[in-house]
């Protein structure tokens, strides 16, 4: 399978590792709590995720104030690394700068990787290099968890518009291409014009393939 | 089974001997927060043990840095801030602050210049040690030699900064530091020589630390230097960077010319002529009335009086100079997150995909959402050029 056509699956394990980009835009919908719990998922954070939030603490970030409660209350466990996945790790974060991520991110596929676990990540680089070290292991988006029929359920339309439009708006999420006509029909073409982190042609509102529910273009590919 | 081990082939035990430096850890603190002996970090400081994967982690949190940022390949391990801790007394946590952010800086922008092939040009002056005689007369001499090659003449320096960074190839750092901080500088083989002045400072006033620095380059290069606002002469090195910065930037000749011309043939020097010298040579009235001093041209102790009678006030020189008051852009630049040549070598490398979202917020110590700030928009879609090169080869 090519870097270029790992798609998302529609298949998720019971196990969802949540990477720093996709923990802080969870945090931005303001609903961090009712999103998680709505989700039929266990999911996990990886300690680097913590030491990482907690040097944003002394900078005066609030992430870890807002994750703690919901490691507290058991919402998000720890995922840590027995030997197995610290030998994928250490193969993620040793060597070239373009071969290799940061603590968090590696600490996220090395777990995914060994557990069988679904991984939740934004980040781009951490997407090309799993493709290449780990060609089986299914990727997820931030989005794929808002669009996910359990939040249905739960917060109404407008209810998820407000969250997603949140993290769009205080955490610059990042939205992949073919997520984005889902994210512009929920948030409406307003809000997206002024959401700098999506592409000029979602801001601008010219669109390819409208689709009228939730289901993405392409989303039962699986190469 | 035990936790995966690495060896010192890479270097792992100087790497994290240096962070721990770095980061003002004792040795048998560190020892301790990975339950071992002190001895036996120090075996894996010397790369005779092999640290485990637990260990890293553990030693990299205690840091406050990652695994990653030890160990992968371009990053720059230099003991900057030790070499500042040296120079005297144990700095206090201000002057801790300042060294370690200048140290970051310089790292981050060598380790981005690496990694995108970007080679900085630098150009730097001979050096000239501090030989026997009078400091005063060898760095009017210094300064003076400084000009004719960067071919300026006796005319003022308008920008200080940009003539560091694009004739000599220093790296200029401005970012408000603690007030009591004028700036500092080191020089280093792997870095080159690092400035970082005060954003907090008034312009004039950076301009003249700049200059004292730049003497420092000349004359001290491998001695790191804090200064100190309002420090004291202490050593003849202080003189001499005191003496340079002067030199440099209110040259005698020029200062007797466009004193000749303000003053007008007046027979006492007035606030409105003080005003308009300092702004035509870009300093403090303060030094510009101590430079006059210090030429003959007034009387001794003229700043004094000035002082004793009202002194020369910021109002009293917006009312003379108007819109004449040069903007300070560099102030309010330092309060964005980074430097906007870090920000823009972070964009570069992550629009290629040398390193992610999470390795770029830690290198530049910025938080996620400020890196998506940096790293987003136009450089994600290609440019607003439509992502061809429009470069000519």
């Amino acid at each position: 399978m090519s870097v270029a056509s790992q798609t998302y699956s529609t298949d998720w394990s019971a196990t969802v590792v949540l990477d720093t980009s996709a923990a802080i835009n969870i945090n931005a919908t303001k609903h961090a709590a009712t999103l998680l719990g709505a989700l039929p998922f266990k999911f996990l954070v990886p300690d680097a995720l913590v030491i990482e939030l907690e040097e944003g603490r002394r900078r005066g970030r609030t992430d870890l104030d807002e994750i703690e409660p919901l490691i507290g209350t058991g919402l998000i466990g720890i995922a840590t690394l027995d030997d197995d996945a610290a030998e994928h790790f250490m193969s993620l974060v040793v060597g070239a700068s373009s071969d290799t991520l940061d603590d968090g991110e590696a600490a996220t596929l090395a777990y995914a990787a060994r557990h069988g676990a679904t991984p939740v990540i934004d980040e781009r680089k951490a997407k090309r290099i799993a493709g290449l070290r780990f060609p089986n292991l299914q990727l997820r988006c931030t989005v794929d968890l808002f669009a996910h029929p359990h939040v249905d359920r739960i917060l109404s339309r407008d209810g998820l518009a407000d969250a997603v439009f949140n993290a769009l708006q205080f955490a610059r999420m990042n939205v992949p291409l073919d997520r984005e006509n889902w994210v512009v029909d929920l948030i409406g073409v307003d809000r997206a014009s002024r959401c700098a982190s999506l592409s000029r042609r979602a801001r601008t509102g010219t669109q390819l393939n409208r689709v009228g529910d939730r289901r993405f273009p392409g989303a039962e590919k699986k190469q | 089974m035990t936790s995966p081990e690495l060896d010192d082939s890479r270097g792992i035990g100087e790497r994290l001997r240096i962070a721990r430096d770095d980061a003002g850890i004792k040795q048998a603190d560190a020892a301790t927060a990975i339950e071992v002996a002190r001895t036996t970090l120090l075996a894996i400081e010397k790369g005779q043990r092999r640290v485990r994967m637990s260990e890293l982690q553990e030693l990299a949190r205690l840091y406050r840095t990652t695994v990653n940022a030890l160990l992968r390949q371009e990053a720059v391990h230099v003991d900057l801030t030790p070499r500042f801790r040296r120079i005297g007394e144990t700095p206090d946590k201000a002057t801790t602050l300042a060294v370690q952010l200048m140290s970051e800086l310089a790292k981050a922008e060598v380790e981005l210049e690496n990694l995108l092939g970007v080679k900085r040009a630098t150009n730097y002056p001979p050096e000239r040690k501090i030989a026997r005689g009078d400091v005063r007369v060898q760095a009017e001499h210094d300064a003076l030699e400084i000009r004719q090659r960067l071919g300026l003449g006796i005319s003022p320096i308008k920008d200080i900064v940009t003539l560091l960074e694009m004739e000599l190839g220093v790296r200029v750092y401005i970012r408000r530091l603690d007030s009591k901080i004028s700036g500092l500088f080191a020089y280093d083989d792997a870095l080159g020589a690092c400035m970082l002045l005060n954003a907090s400072h008034p312009k004039d006033r950076r301009t003249q630390t700049a200059a004292h620095e730049w003497g420092h380059l000349v004359s001290t290069r491998r001695e790191p230097e804090i200064l100190h606002f309002n420090e004291v002469e202490s050593s003849r090195e202080e003189r001499y960077a005191n003496a340079f910065g002067r030199a440099l930037l209110t040259p005698a000749g020029a200062v007797r010319q466009k004193f000749q011309e303000v003053v007008a043939g007046s027979e006492v020097l007035s606030r409105r002529h003080v005003i308009v010298l300092a702004h035509y040579f870009g300093v403090s009235r303060e030094a510009l009335v101590r430079r006059l001093e210090e030429l003959q041209l007034v009387k001794k102790g003229l700043w004094d009086w000035f002082q004793d009678n009202g002194g020369i006030t910021d109002e009293q020189e917006r009312q003379i100079l108007g819109d004449l008051a040069v903007p300070d852009a560099d102030k309010a630049a330092a309060d964005r997150p980074t430097t906007l040549r870090l920000s823009l070598l972070a964009a570069e490398a992550h629009r290629r995909d040398l390193m992610s979202e999470g390795q770029l917020a830690q290198l530049l110590k910025v938080d996620r959402v400020e890196l998506r700030a940096m790293v987003g928009g136009l450089e994600s879609e290609g440019g607003d050029v439509g992502g061809i090169s429009n470069l000519l080869d």
